[in-house]
């Protein structure tokens, strides 16, 4: 059964779309398990997927990778390459997922002040219908 | 906007340059003072770019400084202009150049420093924690994955805890020799709460007896390799516990297939669920592989800003999972002092360290096990809605004893769909007469 293509991130497209030819764009990549009951992949078959799908890309663009920096024991990788070996990457079965590196905006969520008004406490009583 | 809308408005702007390995490594070895002048030499002082007209609207001279050299971290932020922009990119020593990010809104941090109180936090009380330490339960021989921004490892409620620490640059690559340390003061905070020792000043620890990796991975937190490469460390090292406060914002497939692979790895990924209120929500926390935690105040309500989202789907329709104690939640802040927190970030490692203590409790529990658990033990007060609780607040006392007992060892029976009622037939309209 043919996979659907992996989710890919906005950003990561903008990035590819805005990047020139030789530009190096950054992008992370997840793989797809081998099946749903083995959702496992051995870190060193993670690094021979990775090598194999990386040079089949190179092969396909007449480019090369810039850098690369697997991670094999949560079936991931990072590429830095021009977008057409990044596209080509994508275009991969054994891609899951990918995301653009330098997001436009932090992850991280932040603490937030104490202070500051807040609706009056209820006491007791039936919650109110159409609090989300 | 991108690099090029901003030199086509306005003829010059800033960049974020980040060098090749090699090149960042002997720039962070040198005792030179710029050790990368063949690059920074293209940049130059401006005020006509956005950021060179606030500095000088700030009173710096030029348009402030022409760059900022990032030594640990591989990265120049500089201000160029077309033909310096071109001549940086073609540079050898040059990774990638990319765009400075938007200034999003982010909220202040509550950053208030406060007197430790003798005893446990109003939070591990109301978990009813106290209650398994004294059955003999601290967490030991846990080892918790604390990805965060670094940890003061010395501060003395955490002597012993961080048992692993690493640093990670922009592409994932472990930073060799990296020091425990904090670039903020977060992630001591959250450090603290999950395995804080016991001590005469304060007891801010749910697990005072487990173990930390913890991983600096968020400086900025927009660099996406950085977190996985403190994940992949952290499997590595053996944690069950992920413990983290990051996501992108609304509903995103990108990390599923990450998430899947750590519990596939037998990690409990505990995410918090953000901190922008009701309607909202950040994956990879809301994914049902994960265990979402909003927040709850000393007073069992849930805080404003607790993040909640009601999704279209027959498995964990409602995020977040459940709400822990993160108002106003007293931990450690670097310097070796005390300061409280408010977020769900700060009622995340209330959770991490509650699964910690479940898990020495049994150690060959598997994630579904101590996840279940911890739902089950749940209570949601009638000062918390629904849709901004979900299953409420945990108990560790019941969670304990359905994980010890094995009640948590089978799923709990799906709920029965209600037989529609049959419509009631219309009565024909009176027709007058």
């Amino acid at each position: 059964m043919a996979r659907k293509p992996p989710p890919v991130d906005p950003a990561l497209e903008q990035q590819l779309s805005a990047a020139g030819d030789d530009d190096a764009v950054e992008a992370t990549f997840s793989l797809h398990p081998p099946s749903d009951s083995s959702p496992l992949i051995d870190p060193a078959e993670v690094r021979t997927q990775v090598a194999r799908l990386v040079k089949s890309a190179e092969d396909a663009t007449g480019q090369k990778v810039r850098d690369l920096n697997v991670l094999p024991r949560i079936q991931s990788f990072v590429l830095s390459a021009p977008p057409k070996v990044v596209r080509a990457v994508l275009r991969c079965g054994e891609i899951a997922s990918a995301l653009a590196n330098i997001q436009p905006e932090s992850m991280a969520i932040e603490p937030v002040t104490g202070s500051g008004k807040k609706p009056p406490p209820r006491r007791g009583g039936k919650p109110k219908k159409g609090d989300a | 906007m991108s690099i090029q809308s901003e030199l086509n408005a306005f003829g010059a702007t800033q960049v974020l340059v980040y060098l090749k390995k090699t090149v960042a490594d002997a720039a962070a070895a040198s005792a030179v003072a710029n050790p990368i002048a063949e690059i920074t030499k293209h940049f130059a002082q401006t005020v006509v770019s956005r950021f060179g007209a606030l500095a000088a609207a700030e009173g710096l001279s030029g348009g402030g400084p022409a760059f900022r050299v990032y030594k640990n971290l591989g990265i120049v932020l500089g201000t160029v202009d077309e033909a310096s922009y071109k001549a940086v990119k073609a540079s050898d020593e040059v990774r990638a150049v990319a765009a400075v990010p938007e200034v999003s809104l982010i909220r202040p941090t509550s950053s208030a420093l406060a007197a430790p109180k003798a005893g446990p936090t109003w939070g591990i009380k109301r978990l009813r924690v106290p209650e398994l330490w004294k059955a003999g339960l601290t967490g030991k021989g846990v080892l918790v994955a604390h990805l965060d921004t670094g940890v003061e490892a010395d501060h003395p409620v955490l002597k012993g805890a961080v048992t692993a620490f690493a640093q990670f640059d922009s592409f994932g690559r472990e930073v060799a020799g990296a020091k425990p340390s904090d670039s903020g003061t977060h992630g001591t905070h959250t450090a603290a709460t999950i395995a804080g020792r016991n001590n005469k000043k304060a007891d801010v620890g749910v697990a005072p007896g487990a173990s930390l990796a913890s991983a600096m991975v968020i400086e900025g937190g927009n660099i996406v390799a950085r977190i996985l490469g403190g994940m992949d460390w952290a499997v590595g090292q053996g944690a069950k516990i992920l413990s983290m406060s990051l996501g992108l914002r609304g509903f995103r497939e990108e990390f599923l297939p990450l998430m899947r692979t750590l519990r596939a790895l037998g990690i409990l990924p505990i995410i918090a669920s953000g901190n922008e209120g009701p309607a909202t929500s950040r994956s990879p926390g809301n994914y049902d592989l994960c265990l979402s935690v909003g927040m709850c105040d000393s007073q069992d309500e849930v805080d404003p800003d607790s993040s909640s989202h009601r999704f279209d789907r027959d498995l964990d329709p409602i995020v977040p999972d459940l709400v822990g104690p993160g108002v106003e939640t007293l931990s450690a802040m670097p310097g070796k002092k005390f300061g409280v927190k408010t977020g769900t970030s700060m009622a995340t490692p209330h959770i991490a360290g509650l699964a910690a203590l479940l898990w020495e409790a049994k150690p060959n529990a598997t994630v579904d096990e101590i996840e279940r658990a911890i739902f089950g033990s749940c209570a949601r007060p009638a000062t918390m809605p629904l849709a901004r609780a979900n299953r409420g607040v945990p108990d560790a006392v019941e969670a304990h004893r359905l994980l010890t007992t094995g009640a948590a060892a089978q799923p709990a029976p799906k709920p029965k769909k209600k037989p529609k009622k049959p419509k009631k037939p219309k009565k024909p309209k009176k027709t007058g007469g």
